[in-house]
């Protein structure tokens, strides 16, 4: 069992949350939630970069 | 002499050809080889039963979901592989260590590619970036691919101060095993 910890958020980000949450889903899992999308998002941009910018070779060519 | 180099004068090669393998020892470079050995007898093992299955080599390949456009995640022992497929080619991303989560782009230690399932792809291409710092040594594809198994090995050696992120020179080999002839 993890333990708990308290965070101080304004009313607003509560309600915000809440928005964001499906049925039954507790905070810490709605932020978890959230934060794992964030992180892959960030990741995807980070590849599309890659992606977009970065010259590739064939190793072929090499 | 830079750390790089002394660890390219240490850093051990990998010869795959013909499912046989050699190598010399890994005196920096340890956890490579339980790694290596679980590869290349799972490689051996399809070999030996002259695996007619064009589609797939049993790698461990997950499409990652949140992705656009998608990206495959193929697994190779602790390692990540991040590719995307792209018509007729399959340009490789990212790679990393587990346990080091998606956001450590740059620990690269081992680059392993198994794209066999993606045989139909005529080429493999890698980010020019991760060959911008470091000496490479490239061995060019087996000529003695009796069993329609072509296979390249590189390896290169980052400079230690070329990514922030590296506490030391890296090798990272890069082993394609990617056709099967028709």
């Amino acid at each position: 069992m993890m333990s708990s910890t308290t965070i101080d958020v304004s009313a607003h980000t509560k309600d915000l949350l809440l928005h964001f949450g499906r049925d039954r889903e507790s905070y810490d899992h709605i932020i978890r939630r959230l934060v794992e999308e964030a992180g892959w998002k960030e990741m995807d941009a980070r590849w599309n970069k890659i992606l977009d910018e970065d010259e590739f070779i064939s190793l072929d060519e090499l | 002499m830079p750390d790089g180099i002394k660890y390219l004068m240490k850093m051990s090669l990998f010869l795959l050809m013909n499912c046989d393998v050699f190598c010399s020892g890994f005196p920096d470079f340890p956890e490579a080889i339980p790694f290596l050995a679980k590869y290349i007898a799972r490689t051996n093992q399809k070999c030996a039963k002259g695996t007619g299955n064009k589609s797939r080599s049993g790698a461990d390949i997950k499409p990652l979901k949140n992705t656009n456009p998608l990206k495959y995640r193929l697994r190779v022992g602790e390692y990540r592989i991040i590719y995307v497929v792209k018509d007729d080619a399959v340009p490789v991303i990212d790679v990393f260590k587990r346990g080091k989560g998606y956001t450590r782009y740059s620990n690269m230690v081992i680059l392993i590619i198994d794209l066999l399932k993606h045989s139909h792809c005529a080429f493999i291409h890698i980010p020019i970036s991760h060959f911008h710092n470091g000496l490479y040594m490239i061995y060019p594809p087996s000529t003695a691919s009796s069993a329609s198994y072509s296979q390249v090995i590189t390896s290169r050696l980052l400079h230690p101060n070329s990514l922030p992120a590296f506490s030391n020179a890296v090798i990272s080999l890069s082993l394609i095993s990617s056709r099967f002839d028709a």
